[in-house]
């Protein structure tokens, strides 16, 4: 294959999806001519208003306070519910324990613990990280526990029968057999994550969220089109890294013979 | 393998042979784990651990729910019916919306190259945005508050819906198609026989993941704007230091979350006989 | 190498798997099992190889009872049951890795004695059925068990590698002279493998019958056209195909 070709293959790879985004542009700008969506703004307003707040220091602290406010949460659910999913998905006594709280919990939206968290724990921050806990924790913890459930029996007696003790099946078999199901529960955590945090920040103002209302509140209406953009391509990419870390870690799932 | 060994006795068979606790009854250990949890919630009110001095005990809490449940205001001076008839009519109208829109939308791009190809990627660009993102776009574009609150639950459930049944359409074996068509069938039986029953599946668990984003949606969008519904008392009773009230509507809230997960599952078993397991 | 291993009175949980089998097997013996679909011989392996406690009644192994799987008892799947996130030659090292002694080499050793040399590095899905039951039970070999338990393990294998692994199995078999406890749908693999042959009946398990093969060995595969061979196989068959009748009518 010459370079020629090789060039021209991703070129016409990528005019199909740059077709339809433009597509959904021009969507987008002929409703806005029409005057059929109200106030909102068309995406020149949108183009213009970006140029001017990309470098604006207020919307990079904004930025930096909703990582600060995602990150920590979101690692101290993987590190408590992965664990604590593999407890519950072996023993089946830590199971009955254990299970039947978080079952009771789940069903409630983060977000609706909001009020009562704002109101039991210091600071509104601290509030708004244990809503973004919450909504990585369950799928974490969910997917971990389906994880080890599902793991075929005969691998643990595979080991078993070469000598293995109890912690060494679930050194050995039980946390590599889990991790693709582990996996996917970290990446859909960081969205939920995601989600939660975002619809906190709203609420009680902080970080991107409160960009975002603020600038509802003071009719900066391109702005607010903006900051969600920027919203919806953070979220995107934490999940994206999350993703291609553990793709990383599982090459093994890859190979086919 | 042998006859009769099952799942359960596989589990503490091979797992736990070193585990020598006295059996329990499974029932008295659960039973345990609630009473633990409403224990610990009972103790941390009575210390004030935190702010919990601020919220109410878990008898306070039961007192105030059968109350409001007989008919005493809740807030502004609505029963909780009212409150809990508004979130739910959003959140059926919302996630109806959404299921019959994105059902073809993912079969179309599931099925067919040239909408996967040029239509799915301006889907996918939207999709990351949260849901309560889109509230105070949805409030400058839409004509009402109610409009922006169902624009916000739909879209909330949409994409699950899509994006799932989209992955069910891709894993139809070729075969089956195959098979249909030399037993004579036509394109419209092969949607009809094949695609939509093998995808069915999908689509119920795009619906399930999908009640549960609606519901985060309903509740952030409600407490971002006025009008009676669960999530919006729960946050006026919070800004009036009312936790009785606050306590009750998550309660609620997650009853509902709860009942209509499991009512969508329900629905999609029934949906689905071929799919249950088979007990010989 | 004094293995011997007796069971008395074992049987399954709930529905009763097995029932009150009395089986004495001598050190360094080749005991193929064999019986319809569900006639329990799969939960006696297991037993045997400690996965599932019987209800009533002992295994022991040179006089002692068993408690729990070991490495003195080691087992080879039906279904490939190589760890899929390792490597091959990480497989073979496990058992050895476990109990912290690791051999250099051994592992090529083992590799080159199976035939598949050359796929150390390779994972599992990599490779190809045959040569997945040999990594399997290399794996086996490497941690030097008295007693190897196998469980149709050449069942899923095309006819043509099945032969070579039996005769491979044999050869093993008679360098080391281990224990070897086999189980199979097969009846001509049965007895072309095995000392004795256990004939076992359904729901619930007993054995019915024991036939002792009393062909010569060194086998090879072309024992199987001999007429002493047809002659056991025909004993075999009728005793299973009397069970099976048995068992189609009580089902219906």
């Amino acid at each position: 294959m010459s370079v020629g070709q090789v060039r021209d293959i991703d070129i016409v790879k990528l005019i199909k999806p740059v077709a339809s985004i433009t597509g959904l542009v021009v969507v987008w700008y002929a409703l806005v001519e029409a005057g059929l969506v109200g106030e909102l703004p068309g995406p020149v307003p949108v183009v213009v208003a970006a140029i001017e707040l990309v470098p604006n220091p207020e919307v990079h602290a904004s930025i930096i306070a909703s990582f600060r406010h995602i990150y920590v949460p979101y690692v101290l659910a993987a590190v408590l519910g992965v664990p604590l999913g593999i407890a519950i998905g072996w023993n089946q006594t830590f199971n009955d324990l254990v299970f039947p709280s978080l079952e009771v919990l789940r069903p409630v939206p983060p977000i609706a613990w909001l009020p009562i968290v704002i109101l039991v724990l210091p600071t509104t921050v601290q509030g708004i990280m244990f809503i973004t806990f919450l909504g990585a924790f369950f799928p974490i913890i969910l997917n971990t526990v389906a994880g080890v459930r599902s793991i075929d029996e005969d691998y643990i007696r595979a080991v078993q029968c070469l000598g293995g003790s109890r912690s060494q099946v679930i050194r050995e078999v039980v946390v590599p057999a889990a991790l693709p199901s582990i996996h996917t529960g970290l990446i859909v955590g960081m969205g939920l994550a995601w989600i939660n945090l975002v619809a906190a920040e709203m609420i009680a103002s902080e970080g991107l969220g409160r960009f975002v209302w603020v600038s509802y509140t003071s009719s900066s209406f391109p702005n607010i089109l903006f900051s969600v953009l920027v919203i919806g391509a953070l979220g995107y990419a934490s999940s994206e890294v999350v993703r291609w870390l553990g793709n990383q870690k599982l090459q093994w799932t890859n190979r086919s013979g | 393998m042998s006859i009769a060994d099952s799942v359960e006795d596989k589990l503490t068979s091979a797992r736990s042979t070193v585990d020598t606790i006295p059996p329990v009854p499974r029932w008295v250990l659960k039973g345990l784990s609630i009473g633990l949890f409403i224990a610990t919630w009972w103790i941390l009110v009575e210390i004030g651990f935190l702010g919990f001095d601020l919220l109410r005990t878990p008898l306070e809490t039961a007192v105030s729910l059968f109350s409001f449940i007989a008919g005493e205001t809740m807030g502004q001076g609505d029963s909780i019916y009212v409150h809990a008839y508004h979130t739910l009519y959003r959140v059926v109208l919302g996630l109806g919306l959404a299921v019959v829109t994105a059902i073809p939308l993912g079969l179309a791009c599931g099925w067919s190259d040239w909408w996967r190809s040029y239509v799915y990627p301006a889907f996918e660009l939207l999709r990351p945005i949260p849901p309560v993102a889109w509230v105070p776009i949805a409030l400058i574009a839409l004509a009402s508050e109610f409009l922006g609150i169902i624009w916000v639950v739909f879209i909330g459930a949409f994409f699950p819906i899509m994006i799932n049944t989209m992955e069910g359409v891709a894993e139809i074996d070729a075969e089956y198609a195959q098979a249909v068509k030399s037993l004579g069938g036509g394109n419209w039986d092969l949607y009809r026989h094949v695609v939509i029953p093998h995808t069915l599946p999908s689509m119920i668990t795009g619906t399930t993941i999908g009640v549960g984003i609606a519901w985060i949606a309903v509740v952030a969008a409600e407490m971002l704007s006025g009008g009676p519904g669960l999530g919006y008392v729960t946050f006026q009773s919070y800004r009036l230091m009312d936790t009785g009230v606050v306590i009750v509507g998550i309660i609620v809230l997650g009853t509902f979350g709860a009942a209509s997960s499991s009512l969508v599952m329900r629905v999609g078993d029934y949906l689905t006989p071929w799919t249950n397991e088979v007990r010989e | 190498m004094q293995s011997l291993t007796k069971i008395y009175d074992p049987e399954g949980e709930h529905v009763t798997a097995i029932d009150e089998i009395e089986l004495g097997i001598e050190a360094g013996e080749f005991v193929s099992l064999v019986g319809p679909s569900g006639c329990g011989k799969s939960t006696l392996l297991n037993c045997i190889a400690g996965f599932i406690e019987p209800t009533h009644g002992q295994i022991y192994v040179d006089g002692n009872p068993i408690d729990g799987p070991g490495a003195d008892r080691g087992v080879v799947f039906q279904e490939n049951r190589l760890l899929p996130w390792k490597t091959v030659r990480q497989n073979i090292n496990l058992g050895p890795q476990m109990r912290g002694e690791i051999e250099d080499g051994r592992a090529e050793e083992l590799l080159s004695k199976m035939g598949i040399e050359g796929t150390g590095d390779q994972y599992p899905t990599e490779l190809s059925g045959g040569m997945q039951q040999r990594a399997e039970i290399a794996r086996l070999l490497a941690n030097d068990p008295e007693i190897m338990l196998m469980d149709e393990p050449f069942s899923a294998l095309d006819a043509l590698t099945k032969e070579i692994m039996q005769e491979l199995l044999l050869d093993i078999w008679e360098e080391d002279n281990r224990t070897v406890v086999f189980i199979t749908h097969d009846v001509e693999e049965a007895i072309f493998l095995a000392d004795r042959v256990l004939i076992m009946t359904a729901g619930p398990g007993r054995i019915k019958e024991a036939i002792d093969v009393d062909l010569e060995r060194p086998r090879d595969l072309d024992v199987t056209t001999t007429p002493r061979f047809n002659e056991l196989k025909e004993q075999a068959l009728s005793a299973i195909v009397e069970e099976a009748r048995a068992a189609m009518e009580s089902e219906q």
